[in-house]
């Protein structure tokens, strides 16, 4: 049933993404609905799941997977404006994001997985797990922000520079938001490292690119107080932060370390 | 004066903050991708016959410290510089309005978790890999005059065959006397005496008996397999011990864990004799629990089936002190974000477009 909904949340992702596509603003608002409906489904996709298996939806990749795509489609949806005109690009960005990774869990659904020991700390489990997908969720529409704010062109014309400072503006909050949140992902992993393997910090695979992540996030903010980085640079520092998102998400593909629990 | 206002202004740069975040970031990247040293100290004789074992690729880098870069100079001093950058940020923002009251808790935080860092380096210790077999005992050693006895090894599956749960029973002793008693699993740590006990991991523990043809014991020990030995594509648990009075060293393995082994039953080991200092060693045997098989006039018996448990023993005095610079970092940048952001008129354009325009 879980899996059921979950294609449904596709589905729905799929036809949001086709209602922003064309420039017809009238569309936009039925897109923010298909949105909200997607988010319902995957919410509900996401507790049954863990009412069949008795535990949040994050022991394997493709469950963290799908909590990544519904915290991508939660944030983007918190950027589209409550009244008048949508903001497509972001909310449509981040809807396309989750199709991918929707599709992914779909086809690939994984099997009800036991605990291994090392994950058995319910509170840390729930809370390290949830901010981080909840932030890269953030990180996702700043990238989405940047990408649009690469491709606007270099103009003196008021439209193009009020697009820009728009989607600057936007890659600014989200990012922010992102940066906050998976400090606190850092900080209780940190936590939960304390209590099960005696180290707050191992330089363990996905530790190391989690922090890559924070660093170049944390670069950007810092970029955001230099006068003379403007303009497309700041939009390029989140795109490469991005790709060390997806590096950390998935790591445990290529890497073996603490976090791959063999 | 006008050098020590140059080098002043550039301590306090964000210009620096965001290089030696780039340096740390590609310091990580190369951790990320190079082979890394486990466990082994950087410079040490260890780790250069590790590097030496990767190939002659790895000569350069591992003279550099790219093979053991979480530990190299290059992420200390990049780590200190960093440090510096901050503290001079920190100074700098003292003199200024309470507006940068986030600022100024945030880098104080990071700097506050730096120095926990620090202290954990220079005063405490990690012993990875710390093996007791099951009814033994073994010395904590570090000055700690702590002993560790394992009492007994309890384990849990689900019904995959997959591990629950296993926790050790385990007596701490100081200078012989008992010191706290309890068990140790993974998430609940013991501690005692300063110092923290980490259920780490398990395997089996034969105990041998080896006598000669008089009677006399030879060897009498429980052998914790805590190597693997692969053969034909099977890993199986083993180990190596030694015979001094016979100048013989033995191979020993358990069969191999999760699927039945086709060579090794459940109650069997398997047993090899090698000469010290030569290449002549003897087919492998096997061993049933409680038989005793005499062969080259000595008698081997597999006496008991045991277990070991391996350990992470921690002391790390500098943790409060780097959890208190998180929290400082956390209320800080709590604080940053939470102050609306000074904006120029050209976005305040920007904000009446993102209400009544397009994108």
């Amino acid at each position: 049933m879980s899996r059921a909904l979950l294609a449904a949340a596709l589905a729905l992702c799929v036809a949001g993404l086709a209602v922003y596509a064309p420039r017809r603003a009238w569309l936009w608002r039925w897109a923010r609905v298909l949105h909200v409906l997607a988010l319902t489904l995957l919410t509900a996709s996401l507790v049954l799941r863990s009412a069949q298996t008795g535990q949040a939806p994050f022991a394997t990749t493709q469950e963290f997977a799908s909590v990544f795509a519904w915290g991508t489609v939660a944030v983007g949806l918190g950027f589209a404006p409550r009244r008048g005109r949508p903001v497509r690009l972001v909310p449509a960005l981040s809807l396309g994001l989750s199709v991918l990774l929707l599709t992914w869990v779909v086809i690939d659904y994984p099997q009800p997985h036991e605990l291994v020991p090392a994950l058995q700390n319910n509170p840390l489990f729930i809370s390290h797990v949830g901010t981080a997908a909840i932030s890269y969720g953030a990180f996702a529409v700043a990238f989405g922000a940047a990408l649009g704010r690469l491709f606007v062109r270099n103009s003196d014309s008021a439209g193009v520079s009020q697009r820009a400072e728009l989607l600057d503006s936007i890659c600014y909050r989200a990012a922010s938001i992102g940066f906050l949140l998976f400090t606190v992902t850092l900080l209780l992993g940190s936590v939960w490292a304390d209590i099960a393997w005696g180290s707050f910090w191992s330089w363990d695979p996905k530790e190391t690119a989690s922090l890559l992540t924070w660093l170049v996030f944390g670069a950007y903010l810092h970029s955001r107080l230099l006068r003379w980085w403007t303009g497309k640079r700041p939009a390029l520092i989140v795109v490469i932060g991005f790709l060390a998102v997806i590096a950390t998400f998935l790591g445990n593909f290529f890497f073996s370390g603490l976090h791959a629990y063999n | 004066m006008r050098a020590l206002a140059w080098i002043w202004r550039k301590l306090t740069s964000t210009r620096l903050t965001l290089v030696l975040i780039a340096v740390l970031g590609v310091l990580c990247v190369l951790g990320l991708v190079l082979p890394q040293a486990p466990d082994l100290r950087f410079g040490s004789r260890e780790y250069f016959d590790w590097v030496d074992g990767l190939g002659p690729w790895a000569q350069i880098l591992g003279l550099l410290g790219f093979l053991d870069i979480f530990e190299s100079p290059w992420l200390i001093a990049a780590g200190a510089l960093l440090a510096i950058n901050c503290l001079a940020c920190v100074v700098k923002r003292l003199f200024k309005t309470r507006d940068r009251l986030g600022q100024t808790l945030l880098h104080l935080g990071l700097l506050v978790v730096l120095a926990g860092i620090a202290v954990a380096g220079l005063t405490g210790f990690q012993d990875p890999f710390f093996v007791v077999s099951e009814g033994g005992q073994r010395a904590v050693g570090r000055d700690t005059g702590l002993d560790l006895k394992l009492d007994s090894l309890h384990t849990e599956y689900w019904p995959d065959g997959t591990f629950r749960d296993f926790r050790s029973q385990v007596e701490v002793l100081r200078d012989g006397k008992p010191l706290v008693q309890g068990a140790v699993s993974v998430n609940h740590p013991l501690t005692a005496g300063g110092v923290r006990f980490f259920q780490a991991g398990l395997g089996p523990a034969p105990a041998l008996l080896i006598k000669d043809t008089s009677g006399r014991t030879l060897f009498a020990e429980t052998v914790p397999l805590t190597g693997l030995l692969t053969t034909d594509g099977v890993a199986r648990p083993s180990a190596t011990f030694r015979i001094e009075t016979l100048a013989l060293d033995v191979h020993i393995v358990g069969p191999a864990t999760g699927p039945v082994d086709a060579a090794l039953a459940k109650d069997e080991v398997g047993l090899q004799f090698i000469v010290q200092g030569s290449s002549t060693s003897m087919n492998w045997m096997k061993l049933k629990l409680g038989e005793t098989v005499s062969i080259a006039d000595l008698d081997l018996t597999y006496a008991d089936s045991r277990s070991f448990s391996v350990f992470r023993v921690t002391r790390d005095p500098g943790r409060f002190v780097v959890w208190a610079g998180c929290s400082l970092f956390i209320v800080g940048l709590l604080l940053c974000l939470s102050r609306p952001r000074r904006e120029p008129a050209k976005t305040v354009a920007a904000n009446v477009a993102e209400e009544t325009g397009h994108v």
